[in-house]
């Protein structure tokens, strides 16, 4: 392991947490949790876990844009939405490039699938396929938890 | 040269995210500030998890930390769906 690039990781991650709990605006809060969740896949891969950090990026990553939706869903009605200004590009330009060379980074540590390999001839059997349920199962979840926070609201129910 | 990260190194990383989390979660008032403070103290377990299978030769902690952010992001869900219906019902209130 690399112990320059582990200290640079954990830095960062509590360097963007802080940020993140500390922030008054929104998109900045939920653009340094991003910064975090990132860091944190770094710091998986880092530790021979390069699975739980792809799964760090997809669910945590997920669960971060959800709570900028949130922020977006919660704004007060009417309200303009702020334009953005030159140094915000600025940040964001230097934060997607970063995050682009550490996913690249990340991919290229991705060994194959450690599940082992399904025989053709055996069809659908308890225990198998765990990934292919597990993976959609928090998409379904959210998809029947908007459902039913929609339905919730309508006052003839 | 920067030392070697020892289990101690992890459990203090964790440490320092969890009580920041919590600060966040216990100070803020806003939804999303709250539920970003939540991410961050599931950061923390998810290290401390990592840390345990790289030094204590498990593969196991790895699935419980998967599952630990699998609840925060159905919490996350939870949240928007309930802003959601807050936001439905005042217009339709309106």
């Amino acid at each position: 392991m690399n112990h320059t690039l582990f200290w640079i990781l954990a830095g960062t991650l509590l360097a963007a947490s802080v940020l993140t709990v500390t922030l008054r605006r929104a998109a900045s809060a939920v653009a340094s949790a991003l910064v975090a969740t990132m860091a944190l896949a770094g710091a998986c891969v880092l530790l021979d876990a390069p699975w739980l950090g792809a799964t760090v990026v997809v669910i945590q990553g997920s669960t971060v844009l959800i709570a900028g939706l949130a922020a977006w869903f919660a704004r007060a009605p009417g309200a303009a939405i702020e334009p953005m200004s030159w140094r915000d590009i600025a940040w964001g330009s230097v934060l997607t490039t970063a995050l682009v060379i550490e996913l690249a980074w990340m991919l290229q540590r991705l060994t194959p699938a450690p599940f082992a390999p399904v025989p053709d001839d055996v069809g659908w059997t308890a225990g198998m396929h765990t990934g292919i349920v597990l993976v959609p199962l928090p998409a379904l979840i959210t998809l029947l938890l908007g459902v039913a926070g929609v339905k919730a609201s309508r006052k003839d129910l | 040269m920067l030392p070697e990260p020892t289990f101690n190194s992890f459990l203090t990383i964790a440490c320092v995210l969890l009580a920041l989390g919590a600060g966040g979660l216990a100070v803020r008032r806003g939804p999303t500030t709250r539920l970003l403070a939540l991410t961050v103290m599931s950061s923390a377990a998810v290290l401390v998890f990592a840390g345990v299978d790289r030094y204590f030769g498990t593969a196991s902690a790895r699935i419980v930390a998967a599952f630990v952010l699998g609840l925060g992001f159905v919490q996350a869900a939870a949240v928007v769906a309930v802003i959601l219906a807050r936001g439905t019902r005042d217009t339709s209130e309106r």
